[in-house]
């Protein structure tokens, strides 16, 4: 359990930048999830954290002291891979007692632990299971056992359910979340999953080609997305383009007041469950061009009179064809200047 | 389907056979004293030519030697191909294709020629005809497969594990005996298995360097198979593929046995 600081972190192989000069602080016990598309750098930051490699510049701290240059041995945090990455040829007791020996610890409280921690995971009485007898969930959760018996100063997870299925995955997210609050654990998340990391994570650091573009609360990306980039990523966004003057921002959606008081050119986004269709009233016209039946919303198609067009996704049902009015409220329309 | 597994039992049938037949015509001849020609089978038996044979002194001295020969190349082979294996199989840096290309030069130049050139040098440093001698041109063609087999087994294995341990908090020493040695096991029994034989079975580059000091099983064969001696030839190949049969199934039951018995975290 450590509080992790990063310093104008920075990874490049080759001349080719991988990492560039990133900032983060993590505080102790929190859980912060690592969102990104594969090839962003979510991994190389595990490593560096984790000291499987060293960063070409700047510095991490745990605590306040920096373990830039601290071997992986002695940093005490954990990765926890995909691929569980259990050792073979070792039962599950030997396993989770593998970090204990390394520290020397006495027989006795290494069977103490063991037992305890089979508890936790709730997988006791698989002590003497070699791995390849597990199931992919177990697998995983005696990877998690390993790591967290150990009490790490950071516990990081490399896209740790991919590899399992749907059911699975959501009652494993469930799991570590409860495990790393009774545990106490500062914890970092990779995933490029955007549901995971909402549902997990109390905070969700977006890094996208090597950058953080923005770290916030999962209800503040959903809401406010900080840029186009970040609004693009997150998905389900339509994109306006349009001018803005005197604190009113004007596009195809209609005209939407914003903080800003400068004239220039302008984009505004509204997510899909942001746009509201109505037979009758609203700001734009328009007409259903698509549908496509997603169980909890249906997602529409909808050509504007304007020209243009946008997605919208609701519960209401309307016809291909069908004539609808389209709008947004205030709040709803994030404007970026370009 | 059907069709698939009839293919793989007759290829998997012809090969048995094709290895097991030449050895019972071995055993036959071994044991025939009177074979006249157009039987199937030998008139009559004995197995004097065995008890004479094996009781001769100078087959003892060539097994002993043989097997001490193959035994040292397997350990100088296995040290050497280690450090080379893991680093080919693991980390990138550069000259690494170049490294595993020479590795492969001892058997992609006729034996003849790596030897003769090594027995120059071998006189000069006063190493030919010493059992040291032979050891080093055993390994030379020992080291291209054992190398060969380690790299792919490191390679398959790859570094997460090393990286698990380390962050688990592991020193190299339990890294390497616990996790790292235990991975490459097959490997190593591989590659151990690979040595041995090809020390075992070498004729030209005993003969060459050793100069004759040095008696092994081939040493001994050759000639009789040359010279026509069936009898004799067969009963000393019959030695030499039990010998080696033996050293290895031995080779595997100890490391068999170390893993189960020592195995280093089992309470």
């Amino acid at each position: 359990m450590a509080r992790i600081t990063l310093v104008g972190v920075a990874k490049a192989f080759n001349d080719k930048q991988i990492l560039d000069r990133l900032d983060l602080d993590i505080e102790n016990g929190e859980l912060i999830a690592l969102l990104g598309p594969s090839g962003s750098g979510k991994t190389t930051l595990l490593k560096l954290i984790a000291g499987l490699d060293t960063p070409s510049a700047g510095r991490i701290e745990f605590d306040g002291s920096d373990v830039t240059l601290v071997s992986t041995r002695h940093r005490q945090a954990i990765i926890v891979f995909q691929d569980h990455c259990l050792f073979p040829h070792l039962t599950v007791k030997e396993n989770i007692a593998f970090g204990l020996r390394a520290r020397n610890e006495p027989r006795a409280t290494i069977d103490r632990k063991v037992g305890e921690i089979l508890e936790v995971v709730q997988l006791p009485g698989r002590q003497n299971s070699l791995p390849h007898a597990l199931s992919g969930g177990e697998k995983q959760r005696i990877a998690l056992a390993r790591a967290c018996v150990l009490k790490p100063r950071a516990l990081l997870l490399d896209e740790p359910f991919s590899n399992l299925d749907v059911n699975l995955r959501l009652s494993m997210r469930e799991f570590v979340v409860s495990l790393q609050r009774v545990l106490k654990l500062t914890c970092v998340l990779v995933t490029h999953d955007k549901e995971e990391a909402f549902v997990m994570a109390e905070r969700v650091a977006v890094l996208l080609d090597g950058r953080l573009e923005q770290v916030d609360t999962p209800e503040n990306l959903y809401d406010r997305p900080k840029n186009k980039k970040v609004a693009e990523f997150l998905g389900e966004a339509n994109f306006f383009p349009g001018v803005m003057a005197d604190g009113v921002f004007s596009c195809a959606l209609g005209s939407f007041t914003t903080p800003w008081q400068d004239t220039r050119q302008a984009v505004g986004m509204v997510r899909y469950d942001n746009v509201q269709l109505r037979r009758h009233t609203g700001n734009a016209l328009g007409k259903i061009k698509d549908k496509v039946f997603a169980g909890r919303y249906t997602f529409y198609k909808v050509a504007l009179a304007a020209g243009g067009e946008l997605m919208a996704s609701c519960k209401e049902s309307f016809a291909i064809g069908d004539t609808v009015y389209v709008s947004c409220a205030d709040h709803a329309m994030q404007v970026y200047r370009e | 389907m059907k069709w698939g597994r009839a293919v793989v039992h007759l290829v998997m049938w012809t090969a048995a056979v094709a290895c097991v037949s030449p050895l019972l015509s071995l055993i036959v001849l071994a044991f025939s004293a009177q074979w006249p020609f157009p039987h199937l089978l030998p008139s009559l038996f004995t197995a004097d030519h065995l008890a004479e044979l094996l009781l001769s002194p100078r087959l003892v001295e060539a097994v002993t030697t043989s097997l001490a020969l193959a035994l040292l190349t397997t350990v100088a082979t296995l040290l050497l191909v280690f450090p080379a294996a893991k680093a080919a199989g693991l980390y990138s840096f550069r000259g690494r294709e170049a490294l595993k290309l020479l590795a492969l030069m001892p058997v992609m130049m006729p034996a003849a020629t790596v030897t003769m050139g090594l027995h120059y040098f071998m006189i000069r440093v006063g190493l030919a005809g010493t059992m040291l001698g032979v050891v080093i041109v055993h390994t030379v063609f020992a080291v291209p497969y054992a190398f060969r087999i380690l790299m792919y087994v490191f390679e398959i294995m790859g570094e997460q594990q090393e990286e698990q341990a380390a962050m688990l908090g592991a020193g190299p020493l339990m890294v390497f005996s616990a996790v790292t040695l235990p991975l490459v096991m097959p490997g190593m029994v591989a590659a151990a298995t690979m040595s041995f034989i090809i020390s075992f079975s070498q004729y030209i580059t005993t003969f060459i360097i050793g100069g004759g000091r040095l008696l092994t099983v081939p040493l001994l064969l050759v000639p009789h198979v040359q010279g026509g001696e069936l009898h004799v030839a067969s009963v000393y190949s019959l030695v030499f593929i039990f010998t080696a049969l033996a050293a290895l199934v031995l080779l595997r039951a100890v490391v068999r046995h170390y893993y189960r018995e020592t195995y280093f975290l089992n309470p």
